[in-house]
Parts: C-alpha cells; structure tokens; sequence
C-alpha cells in the first residue's frame, strides 16, 4: 500500500488506478460521516461524490506535512457539506428534522438521537474524534483551527452532548421550542 | 484545583492526551469529575457503536477519466471596474509589491516568455487581485495581499510561482492570521507559515485555508501582457479621480539626484487630501499633497513630475507613470524629522515611501503595513 505523499503524486500524475483505491478506501467512511451532519443518505452520497470529483479534478490543496490524506478528505467534506446547508433552506430543513425526532420520545435518550441535537461543527468534531479517531493535529488540519482549540471546542461539544443525552426527553422539547 | 479547572483536561484525558499533574491527581480524587470522564467515555463508545450498527454502504464504481480542463482565456474584456470596499482596500497599504524589493512594476507587455496569471481573491466580502509571471522571472513571480478582516485582526496570503504545464500552473501558497493585530509584516509573519502547493487553472475556483481563520476562493486566468498596475490590474495608467499614486520615484535637488527608489503605493479614489509621504536617511521627510495645508509650498503637476522650490532650491520629483490628475500639490520638507520617533518599528536608516490620507500622515504616530 503507496504512504500518502506516493499516493498523492500519482493521483496529481492522473493515475486512475490510484484515484480509484482511494476512493474505494475513504468513500465510504466519508459517506457515513456525511450522512450523520447532512441527515440525509441522499445528499451525503451526492456530497461524496462531488467532493471526490472535485478532487480529482483538481488535486490541490493536500500537503503530506501537515496531516494524513484521510484528514485532509474529511477537511474537503466538511465543507462542501456547509456548501450544501447554505443552498439549501437550512433553518426549515432543521426543523422539520427537530420535529420528526421529538415525535419519538421514546428514543431521545439515545446518543444518537442526541448527537443529532449538536450543531454541525460540534457533530463534525466529535464523530471525526470518537468514530474515525483523527487526533487532535488532523482536526486541527480538518477544521482550520489551532490545535489549543480543537481542545476547547471538543469539550464544549462533549458537554452539550452530555447535556442534551442526559437531559429528561420533555426537557429537551423545552429547549427546542425556544 | 477545582472541578471547573479541570474538565476540559478530563475530556482531553479521554482522547489520550497528557493533563497537567494538578489537575490529574484532582480527577483521581474527585467523584464528580470522574462521573464526567465515565460519562464522555460512555458517549464514545455508544456512538462507536451507532457508526457500526448503520450501514455502511457499498459505494458506487465509477470511472475516473481525465476531465476535459476550462478554456484558456487569452483575452479578458477589459474595462470591468474592480469593487474592493474601502476597508480592504485601506487596509492593502504597503501592498503586494513590497514582496520583493526593487519591482521593476511598469511595463507595457511580458517579455515573450510566458503569460501572466491574474490571481482573484474573494476574502472575506471582498474581491482583490494581484498579478505573478509564469515566465521564472524572480522580481515578478511572486504576489501577496493582507486584509484586515472583519471581526478583527489581519490575514495574509502569498503566491509563489513554482512550475507550469499547459493551462496549469503551480503555486506555493502560505495564509495566514494574525488575530488581535492591525499590523502584517510580510517578511517577519510569513518567515514561519508552512508553504502549501495548490495548481491553477484558468477560471477554476478552488478554496484556500488561512489556518485559524477560514478560507477564501480563488480563481486565476491568463493575460498576455503585463497590467500597468500590478495591484490593481484592470485599471489603466491614469489615475482616477482624487487617487494619489507613485510608482518608483526620483527626487533631484538643482542637479543633484537626492533618492533614487523602487516600490509603489496609492490611495483609494476620493480621498481629496491624497498625500505622499517620502523619509530618506539624512534628507528626512517630504509631504506632497494634493490638498493645501499649513507651511506647505505650492508646487506643479506633470505626467510623471512633480515640480516645486523650497528655500530658494527647484525641486523636481520624478514617476514612473502620473501621480494625480492635480495640476498643483503642495509640500513641506522636514529635514529634522526621524522615522523611529513617528513609526513603531521603524529605523531612521531606511528609505519609505507612502501614501496616505492627509490627517493620519500629520499625527504623532503613524502607522504602515510593512
């Protein structure tokens, strides 16, 4: 298996085959990671795909240096994916999400349903932490932040979890309807 | 230690990151923070299991063919006015050129050995621009900007010419941010910035990262000449209305050459009180206004000269292209004046020039993106 920086050179070269094993490789984790901050399979496939498009169409923007190639990919998903928010209605998409998950209380102490609470860089941060295990220098790379901050922001975000998990399901209602 | 010290190092000690001693020995005591490091513990480990218990689907095979590239552009439309906000455009003094010192920055075309590529930044609200050459030439391949961002403090950015094939071209990139400052240095803050290499092609917009701060587009093209300005591309060598700009000036006293400097800077337009400022070691300070003001002399405008006496000596500063669409200025010399006394950081035995508002360059202190 080519490290990245080879890898990364023969994509930049054109190589299909190369391309090809890295999508083969990432696509689906970046896919499943898409679908929990856009909440939706179809648009995560559609971002997926586009962010892998775009890439290969022009391989820019990965330094070997700076973190891993995986890093780097979730970096170019998570953007396109606060691409596709911006074009979409996103305060009437979210809530229509909101709605349909209190129509279920009986699942509102779930983590996931919870998680689904977060707002989308604090999702973004603690799937990419806990699921795909990025350390602190990759979010840091992903999200364009320092790395000082990656701390902060991941106990921030584990603390609204905290809340939001913990919270009795009519309390979490409350705050919603805020 | 208190548990509120602590509980960010308990969720940095979940990600298996070194804590500080104190706040170590405070969690191995504490019943509530432990509570809190088994319960950011529990929520991994449930959403590790979520990830598992979703299906991970089979993503699609397709192939991966080389996309046709966009139409090289040889040509560009000219007379578009480029928008750049007062802010931005303020806060770009000191501006691009001051890369590389000693810019040759006038000439009419490239000299035959490659395109010039016209880099468009939307940073922030704002379009700015700015050129490098493709040809290897080291006195015009390289091109950056600072912005003073909204919400404080400034970003830079660097072009570095690295290599071309075809309609591609590669470049070094490093963006920057320094927040909390209003000052940007170009040679002390890029000195440690990790270079990044990105390609271009010709109408492609791509997003760049300015590592703590956001990112902004870019897109390139192709011109076959080299613009009269290189900061402000599209603009043609007459200056607009109330603009003030100076491009490589010669000051001569009698018969006496006084200064002989390289660079450029420029005002916006409508800024009536437009005012070049000149320090040269042991000469001291020349203001040349297009606004009167007080001990000034009254001097004369020319494409590419400005003519004025003073203490009974003719004066005659010559441009590389006109300064203003003025027919008079006028002017006061300081011979006394010390540049380390009116500008943080700088020394008396350096050479500057600047344009600026009237009022900032009359204060006590003045300041300049250097």
């Amino acid at each position: 298996m080519p490290d990245d920086r080879e890898l990364w050179e023969r994509i930049g070269r054109g190589d299909a085959l190369a391309f090809d094993a890295l999508y083969r490789t990432d696509a689906p984790k970046l896919e499943l990671f898409l679908r929990q901050i856009l909440r939706s399979r179809q648009a995560a496939e559609d971002v997926m795909q586009e962010t892998f498009a775009q890439i290969w169409r022009n391989p820019n923007g990965f330094e070997p240096t700076r973190g891993a190639l995986g890093a780097y990919l979730f970096g170019a998903a998570r953007k396109r994916a606060a691409e596709w928010w911006r074009k979409q209605d996103a305060a009437s998409n979210r809530k229509i999400e909101t709605e349909r998950s209190e129509s279920k209380a009986e699942i509102a102490s779930l983590v996931g349903d919870a998680f689904a609470r977060l707002p989308e860089e604090q999702q973004t941060l603690i799937w990419l932490r806990e699921v795909e295990g990025q350390s602190y220098a990759e979010l840091a790379v992903i999200l364009e932040i320092p790395v000082g901050t990656v701390r902060s922001r991941l106990f921030t975000a584990r603390e609204a979890l905290r809340s939001v998990w913990h919270a009795p399901p009519n309390a979490i209602r409350r705050a919603h309807e805020v | 230690m208190k548990c509120e010290d602590t509980a960010e190092f308990v969720s940095a000690l979940c990600d298996g990151e070194k804590i500080p001693r104190e706040a170590a020995e405070h969690i191995g005591e504490c019943e509530a923070c432990r509570t809190r490091l088994n319960a950011y513990s529990a929520m991994g480990t449930e959403l590790r299991r979520l990830a598992s218990l979703q299906e991970q689907t089979e993503v699609k095979a397709r192939p991966w063919e080389k996309v046709p590239r966009a139409t090289f552009k040889w040509w560009r439309k000219g007379g578009t006015t480029m928008k750049i906000p007062r802010f931005a455009f303020a806060s770009m003094l000191g501006l691009i050129l001051l890369l590389s010192s000693g810019l040759v920055l006038v000439r009419a075309r490239t000299g035959g050995g490659g395109p010039v590529l016209l880099l468009t930044f939307e940073l922030d609200g704002a379009t700015s621009e700015c050129i490098i050459t493709t040809d290897g030439n080291a006195r015009t391949n390289v091109c950056g900007i600072t912005t003073a961002v909204r919400g404080g403090g400034m970003t830079g950015v660097k072009f570095r010419f690295v290599n071309r094939e075809g309609d591609r071209t590669q470049l070094g990139v490093k963006a920057t941010y320094k927040g909390n400052s209003d000052t940007f240095h170009f040679t002390d803050d890029f000195k440690d910035v990790p270079e990044t290499t990105i390609w271009m092609e010709p109408g492609e917009k791509q997003r760049i990262a300015i590592l703590g701060w956001g990112d902004f587009e870019l897109t390139g093209e192709y011109l076959d000449y080299m613009p009269s300005l290189r900061w402000r591309p599209r603009e043609t060598l007459d200056p607009k209305k109330n603009e003030f700009r100076i491009v490589s000036p010669v000051l001569v006293r009698g018969k006496e050459v006084l200064f002989n400097l390289t660079g450029s800077d420029s005002t916006d337009s409508d800024d009536p009180e437009a005012t070049l400022m000149i320090y040269y070691p042991k000469e001291g300070r020349y203001l040349i206004s297009t606004a009167p003001f007080e001990g000034a002399v009254e001097g004369s405008v020319a494409p590419g000269q400005i003519k004025f006496t003073l203490d009974g000596q003719d004066y005659l500063l010559l441009t590389a292209m006109p300064t203003t669409r003025s027919e008079h200025v006028w002017v006061t010399h300081d011979p006394q004046y010390k540049l380390s006394e009116h500008m943080q950081g700088a020394r008396d035995d350096q050479s500057m020039f600047m344009v600026r508002s009237l009022r900032k360059l009359q204060q006590p202190q003045i300041r300049h993106i250097m």
